[in-house]
């Protein structure tokens, strides 16, 4: 369940012992999850944020002849006797993988913004989604302009839902996290354009290469990141570090300097964490490019020139300062999937304190033997975690199907 | 279930666990108990393997443990490695499938650091671990009560593994002895799982954080031991001092020195910090430069408990993987030609993979090469090929383009060699996404930037090229590790030898790219195309010589 980086992973980890067949079940159209939006923060040299790696993986699982997968999926109804038995309803996608060139003539051509939308990778096919919520076609059908001048006729608008019923040994639970909105922060996120979130810089630094204010296309002279927003807040009762937020910005803080040299960054930050290798010889290279405050700031007003005003406690001078920046980053904690009361409820699955689902030892904690959890649904975790988290529970997924003992049928897992 | 397997692939079965850490010895219990056998080597002391095996299982596998032993040298290759180790002076040959080396990491403490010497009031973390776990020596430290003092990472970056230990160990002492911690820390890493609410748990007993960012505490050793701090408070910038019974100093936690060691017996690559793997993604997470060698754990990196369990798993999934045979053969491996080579080694020395042994002569083992064509482009002596390569070794370069070259006047001719793991995705990417690439633009696809020699570029320019761009991974991201940094280097060679014979060096130029950077592939192309519009076609620079 959940065509994110840690489906991928464990997908690729079982089909490569050679003789488990796996689904992916994915919600949404597109497959790797968030990380997938993800932009390449290499300067002269790798950062190793893994981003790239998300590419790789789902290029491998949809090459894979063992991995089957079923994008815009919900779960109908489960049932457990010897096997699981899930039966799955999948919304039509519309427009023909085989078919579809990616061309993106559809995008082009709508008239309703966010109707269709466009993937982030190549290797997701078809590249192109059609919503049905704001599409016209299935409002009143009084357009259908995508499906009239697609060149390759790959598009069908009165494609219908269809059913399919999975018969599987294990499921993997790797729905994810959510990111914490911002709203209810006093940063004036959804009222200000130039107030972003860490994801949407990531999206706009993969798409554009280069960061611009979202209020008039220009590129800001003065970027402020506030770390911490949602995580480790005792307000919120959120007492967890998101742990990728600091590596992150500082890797796109540091990308953004070298693309453009002029830039001026502000890093507001409580603790600056320790991520990847050699992380001392990063720190003390970005301090010389990056002015760091130790200081959360306390709210944000737009100034008349539609800049924006930040208030913060200075340490070194003991007072108040406002500043003005034209740009503000506001890295948004990972917190728990919406899905997981619902998962645990479902599987018995231990939901912990923070909201996150527990890890699963060996498939048989709860009534419901053969369950697993992998990935973000546990935690807030980097890529590389996620790689090497999804591996070990493919593994225990791999001695729970041995102990099972079940090699006269053919094992299935589903993620 | 891997029994069938086995009975398809004709492999013996059976690990090489390097190591006593946590890692090592949980790889070993689970492979041991999922039908592989383990011998366990290792090197210092004894080992306390977890209970309890499997004991149904373990007829059908068996454990050796090898105490006092180090490894001597290793022949062979993924399969079929020939070991021999030396168990304390005695000699030990064994043949095993894999290998995992997870050796423990070795903490230091940091007293230089904070210019302190060991004291009966200045400890080290360990040391006030080992003696909490004895009561009656607890009773001794804590008699007098009053005040402890941790200092952490303020004068380097701490890590999350040293900053759990420290706030488990200030919680014990409040809640138990009364006694008062304060922890005067620079950035508090809290990265890890729950540590963020052990810090609010620790805060809640009464433990006092001090943090420190531009200024650092002053700190004094008495003539007694104990030492005196003097230090502001960052918020409200009154001073204080602080004379505590008891300081605690932190520790830094460093790769095992034995893992330079078996880096030149295996010949595998190393990080600055000596742990057996590089910072490369595309060894996530337990590979190595060699196939059937696995390092996990505290072998690789900074490892907690949690991170140790998961490495144990990683390795041993990797283990039964091999068992695919699939997994195993690269479909298209360098050959070499022993009519033309003539044995100077250049191949030995240069494959990032170890996949070239010396017989007779060079010899290519088709199960560890991968195909990266390296040597292929290093050889002096041409006498390496790669199948289904050879077509792409002179680039056909169709007429229309020469056409468009003679007359001089339309889009020059722009030659691309992409890495087929970054620069090709990246093109792909930026065709799906929209991009409109040169009309004279032609790319052609590499295994590794590494392996475009100087050849293909010549012939290239031979055949019209205006400009030719290599187009690599970024440093440190490259499969086989070095590739792009070949063609970095073969690329400066060349650009001397193009000034030397009047060309523009301009006209030749390398660029890294990851495969998800379909808006830079773009613009670099476009920029190139630029420059050498404003060149001019290279057919003139030949016609007025």
């Amino acid at each position: 369940m959940g065509g994110g980086i840690a489906g991928l992973s464990s997908a690729l980890e079982l089909s490569k012992t050679g003789y488990i067949d796996v689904e992916i079940l994915e919600k949404s159209g597109f497959l790797g999850g968030h990380a997938i939006q993800f932009a390449c923060k290499a300067t002269d040299r790798c950062v190793s944020c893994g981003a790239c790696m998300v590419e790789e993986k789902l290029k491998q699982a949809v090459e894979n002849p063992n991995i089957h997968i079923y994008s815009r999926s919900r779960i109908q109804k489960i049932t457990k006797s010897e096997k699981f038995s899930i039966d799955i309803i999948i919304k039509p996608e519309y427009i023909d993988s085989k078919m579809c060139t990616g061309c993106g003539v559809c995008l082009d051509t709508c008239p309703f913004e966010g109707s269709v939308i466009r993937g982030f990778s190549k290797n997701n096919m078809p590249l192109h989604t059609i919503c049905e919520d704001s599409c016209l076609y299935f409002k009143d059908k009084s357009c259908a302009k995508c499906q009239e001048l697609c060149p390759e006729g790959a598009i069908n608008l009165d494609s219908l839902e269809s059913c399919h019923t999975s018969e599987v040994d294990a499921i993997i639970a790797a729905t994810g996290f959510q990111p914490y909105n911002p709203v209810s922060k006093p940063y004036g996120y959804g009222l200000f354009d130039n107030v972003i979130t860490n994801l949407e810089l990531e999206r706009t630094l993969r798409k554009n290469s280069t960061a611009a204010r979202p209020s008039d296309g220009k590129a800001p002279k003065n970027i402020a990141f506030i770390q911490c927003v949602g995580s480790r807040d005792v307000g919120l009762n959120h007492l967890w570090c998101s742990k990728v937020c600091c590596a992150s910005a500082l890797r796109m803080a540091n990308l953004i300097k070298m693309r453009q040299p002029d830039t001026k960054i502000t890093f507001f930050y409580i603790d600056v964490q320790t991520f990847g290798k050699n992380f001392q010889a990063f720190y003390d290279e970005i301090q010389k490019n990056i002015r760091q405050i130790r200081a959360i700031p306390g709210d944000i007003y737009p100034t008349k020139d539609d800049r924006l005003q930040l208030t913060y406690f200075d340490g070194a001078k003991s007072q108040s300062v406002d500043e003005t920046f034209d740009l503000v980053v506001l890295s948004i904690g990972l917190i728990p999937g919406q899905d997981n009361p619902d998962l645990a409820g479902l599987f018995n699955l231990e939901i912990l304190e923070t909201g996150f689902l527990a890890p699963v030892e060996n498939g048989t904690s709860g009534i419901c033997d053969g369950i697993f959890t992998a990935g973000t649904v546990q935690g807030p975790m980097s890529i590389p975690e996620t790689i090497a988290n999804a591996t070990d529970v493919s593994w225990k997924t791999i001695k729970y199907l041995s102990e099972k003992d079940i090699q006269e049928t053919q094992p299935d897992a589903q993620i | 279930m891997i029994s069938q397997i086995q009975k398809a692939v004709s492999l013996t079965n059976r690990t090489l666990i390097i190591g006593n850490s946590y890692c090592a010895l949980t790889a070993a219990k689970d492979l041991c108990n999922n039908g592989i056998d383990v011998i366990l080597a290792v090197r210092n002391g004894g080992c306390n393997l977890p209970m309890p095996f499997d004991s149904e299982n373990m007829g059908r596998t068996s454990i050796e443990v090898l105490l006092k032993t180090e490894l001597v040298s290793c022949t062979g290759t993924v399969g079929n490695f020939e070991i021999i180790l030396n168990r304390n002076g005695e000699k030990v040959i064994r043949t095993t499938t894999s290998m995992i080396i997870a050796e423990d990491h070795v903490s230091k403490s940091n007293f230089s650091s904070y210019d302190l010497k060991p004291s009966s009031g200045v400890l080290s973390l360990s040391e006030v671990a080992d003696r909490l776990n004895n009561s009656t020596d607890t009773k001794k430290i804590f008699a007098k009560g009053g005040k402890v003092v941790f200092l952490s990472g303020l004068y380097q970056e701490s890590h999350p593994v040293i900053v759990e230990k420290i706030m488990q160990l200030s919680l014990i002492m409040q809640s138990e002895f009364n006694v008062q911690t304060y922890i005067l820390t620079g950035n508090l890493k809290v990265a890890g799982n729950g540590l963020e609410a052990l810090y609010q748990k620790s805060k809640e007993s009464g433990a006092i954080y001090l943090k420190f960012t531009d200024s650092r505490p002053d700190i004094r050793q008495k003539e007694d031991g104990k030492t005196c701090m003097a230090y502001q408070d960052e918020i409200t910038g009154h001073q204080f001092t602080l004379t505590p019974a008891i300081t605690i100093v932190d520790e830094t936690i460093f790769a095992s020195d034995y893992l330079g060691g078996l880096a030149e017996i295996l010949r595998l690559d190393k990080d600055r910090e000596g742990f057996l793997q590089t910072e490369n993604v595309h060894r996530f997470n337990v590979f190595t430069n060699r196939k059937g060698i696995f390092v996990a754990g505290p072998s690789r990196a900074i490892q907690s408990r949690v991170d140790q369990n998961i490495d144990a798993s990683c390795a041993a999934i990797a283990n039964l993987q091999l068992l695919n045979i699939d997994n195993i053969e690269t479909k298209d491996t360098a050959e070499i030609n022993t009519g033309t080579c003539v044995r100077c080694l250049t191949c030995y020395r240069i494959c990032p993979y170890r996949a070239i042994v010396i017989d007779i002569n060079p010899q290519v083992i088709r199960q560890a090469c991968e195909g990266c064509g390296i040597c292929l482009a290093e050889c002096p002596r041409h006498a390496i090929s790669i199948k289904g390569f050879d077509k792409a070794y002179l680039p056909e370069i169709s007429s229309k383009h020469m056409h468009r070259n003679k007359e001089g006047k339309k889009a020059p001719y722009i030659v691309a060699f992409c890495c087929s793991r970054s620069a090709n995705q990246a093109m792909e990417l930026a065709h799906s996404m929209g991009s409109k690439l040169p009309e004279g633009f032609t790319s052609f696809e590499m295994p590794c930037a590494g392996s475009v020699s100087v050849e293909h570029i010549l012939a290239a320019f031979q055949k019209g090229a205006d400009g030719i761009l290599i187009l690599a991974c970024h440093e440190g991201n490259c499969h086989s590790q070095y590739g792009n940094v070949y063609a970095q280097r073969r690329v400066g060679l060349l650009k001397n030898t193009l000034k030397d014979m009047g060309f523009e060096q301009e006209r030749l130029a390398v660029h890294t790219l990851a495969s998800n950077m379909g808006k830079e592939f773009e613009t670099v192309v476009t920029k190139f195309e630029k420059r050498m519009s404003a060149l001019g076609s290279i057919m003139q620079i030949e016609q007025k010589s």
